[in-house]
């Protein structure tokens, strides 16, 4: 595979010879400053489409974290399943499946860091097994180019991917930028990105000295992140198991205010609900899809008003156990990337890792 | 032992429904109604007792609905529903010849080979009987390939109860033992009074060779089970069907999930031993 040196001056031309093909989806830093200064960011499109080289410059490669994952192309927060006609007398109507009128522009997406790359092949794996979804699989299968950066240091206080084994991915995209000094080295992990770097050929190849000092960022990364390893992720499906009366769900579920911000954020969410719109005049409409999260009061509620799980304890006990014991149980992989995107939007600081944390103690032995 | 999650060979899905329509409507009570559908395409839904279908009505949503008619009983198939949020409640609204979508048959049904031979007590409350009567009327069909059968439902008040016209068949037929009792009764009222348990006393079979099947809201089941464990009933020969919040059908929108199972895909019906892998179940 082919590597080379994309220098911070090449970083432009890089963009645009990827903008002549694809539409260019990259983190951008959002209007808004935090209190304390900082910013936050989030992936957009930056081009209209392939051929359009405008708003290239507003990508941000050096960045923390995204508010959310890259998700939302794949899985919209809303998205119409069926346009319908109705008919006024009694009778069902037509329907058409919008599933067949997918057809997303090629993309690039650029940036990803490696738990995001890690949170599309979960995504992959729930939405292409059994029944498979063909709405995300109409997205999903387009032309894609998936150029990956290395995370030098954790990102949060909140994100636990040192534990989750998911600041380096060795699958899932095509590209990996890794910083190095004034500019980045660029490996190709997939026979389309290794197309793209023998393609640009204004770069430098990666040359004996750079490859070096990448091999030593690569065991850097390795040692950063062992030093944060807080709990044994392979335990946790045995250690949830273990701890599924534990008082760990009460007292860290007393505080949450059940608002599904950490649904919102997550990577690894996928619960949606489906509900009818129609127009003002009542003779067309949608059939649509929203994102839903298990955390919200009303998710397991029937229209006889059971609740299935109306206590805080019961849903946080389902949220974290689906990450790390429900769906393990099913598809044999964790599906939790330790971004702590939930923990940081979580209002009163509950954090899974806290939680896998705490039932190892309790538990682990 | 322990519940199997089911994986299917990869196949694509679909949100439309078939369009079908209704043949007969029948009042049962002041809030269920029985709707004869039969497909547009006239083919038959081809489903099992104890599945469901999502009714699907443009501009106002879908709904899971138990399949209440047995499969034997063709053409077309019935559906009992409880006028209660706004599927449902449109729904009451449509009469025969009004056409409405239908989605499936989901989920898995009654484990009627595992019956095949057996006694049966066939335990229903309130609107428990609508599922449990495409079972009913599936095993006296079927009526040689089982034992001793009893069927006890138990409602709240006399008006309540449902299906009047099988009651009167099931009460005078000497193929089934059928037990009922109202929780409130008016003045007059010659039948049982009381939960559905106190009718247990007469329920005279052998439990070695008795499966159990019931259907019923959340509440009964710990007091059934416990009922039916004590008359000698084994933990796996016993079998429930779950109701949950539903929105796909196709194990992907996450509402029906109790612990590692989607209610859609490995339910609705389980056996209760399976459930103590699922402490969220009942």
């Amino acid at each position: 595979m082919t590597n080379k040196f994309l220098a911070n001056q090449e970083i432009p031309s890089f963009l645009s010879a990827l903008a002549q093909e694809y539409q260019v989806i990259a983190p951008v830093r959002r209007s808004e400053v935090l209190p304390d200064g900082s910013s936050r960011y989030s992936f957009q499109p930056l081009n209209a489409g392939p051929g359009d080289a405008t708003g290239l410059s507003a990508a941000v490669l050096d960045y923390p974290i995204a508010l959310n994952d890259p998700k939302k192309f794949f899985f919209p927060a809303r998205e119409e399943l069926l346009r319908f006609q109705r008919d006024g007398s009694g009778q069902f109507g037509s329907a058409r499946d919008l599933s067949e009128t997918i057809a997303p522009p090629p993309r690039a997406l650029v940036g990803l860091h490696p738990c995001d790359v890690a949170a599309l092949e979960q995504l992959d794996l729930y939405f292409g097994s059994d029944r498979i979804d063909p709405y995300y699989q109409a997205r999903r299968s387009g032309r894609l180019l998936l150029v990956a950066v290395s995370c030098l240091s954790p990102c949060s206080e909140e994100c636990f991917c040192a534990s989750m084994k998911t600041y380096r991915v060795d699958s899932g995209y095509d590209l990996l930028l890794t910083r190095l000094g004034e500019g980045f080295a660029a490996t190709a992990a997939s026979e389309l990105g290794d197309q793209w770097l023998q393609r640009l050929t204004s770069l430098a190849p990666l040359d004996a000295d750079r490859e070096e000092l990448l091999t030593e960022v690569f065991s850097e990364i390795e040692e950063t992140f062992a030093a944060g390893v807080a709990f044994d992720a392979a335990a946790v499906p045995r250690n949830l198991a273990k701890g599924y009366r534990d008082p760990v769900w009460r007292e860290e579920a007393e505080r949450c205010l059940s608002c599904g911000s950490c649904n919102l954020v997550c990577p690894t969410c996928y619960c949606f609900d489906v509900f009818d719109e129609v127009d003002i005049a009542a003779t067309e409409g949608a059939r649509l899809r929203t994102w839903d999260g298990c955390m919200l009061k009303s998710f397991a509620e029937i229209a006889g008003g059971e609740n299935f799980r109306a206590a805080r304890e019961a849903r946080l006990r389902h949220r974290i156990n689906r990450k790390g014991s429900y769906l393990h149980q099913r598809y044999g992989r964790l599906f939790c990337v330790g971004c702590g995107r939930c923990a940081s939007a979580c209002l009163v600081d509950i954090s899974p890792a806290t939680i896998f944390r705490t039932l190892e103690e309790r538990y682990g032995h | 032992m322990g519940i199997k999650l089911r994986h299917f060979e990869p196949s694509k899905v679909s949100y439309l429904s078939l369009p079908a329509r209704i043949e007969s409507v029948q009042k049962l009570t002041r809030a269920e109604t029985l709707y004869r559908i039969q497909l547009c395409d006239g083919r038959p839904l081809g489903h099992q007792p104890g599945q469901f279908v999502q009714v699907s009505l443009f501009g106002v949503g879908e709904a899971p609905i138990s399949i209440t008619s047995s499969p034997t009983q063709t053409p077309g198939f019935e559906l009992c529903v409880r006028r209660v949020g706004s599927v449902t409640g449109a729904l009451a609204r449509l009469s025969e010849g009004a056409t409405l979508g239908i989605r499936g048959p989901f989920g898995s049904g009654f484990p009627v080979q595992q019956l095949t031979g057996r006694n049966l007590v066939l335990v229903a409350g309130g609107l428990g009987l609508a599922p449990l009567r495409s079972l009913i009327n599936y095993v006296l069909d079927k009526r040689p390939d089982f034992g001793e059968v009893h069927v006890v439902y138990g409602t709240r008040s006399p008006d309540d109860i449902l299906f009047q016209r099988d009651i009167i068949s099931w009460s005078t037929s000497d193929i089934v033992r059928f037990h009922l009792t109202v929780d409130i009764a008016p003045v007059g009222w010659r039948g049982n009074v009381g939960v559905v348990t106190t009718l247990f006393p007469r329920l005279t079979v052998d439990p070695d060779n008795t499966s159990a099947v019931i259907v019923g809201p959340p509440v009964m089941y710990k007091f059934v089970v416990r009922e039916l464990l004590e008359m000698g009933v084994s933990a796996d020969q016993m079998f429930l069907s779950l109701e949950r919040r539903m929105k796909c059908g196709l194990g992907k929108c996450g509402h029906c999930q109790i612990n590692q199972v989607y209610v859609c895909q490995e339910g609705p019906c389980f056996c209760y031993a399976d459930l103590a892998d699922l402490p969220e179940a009942i």
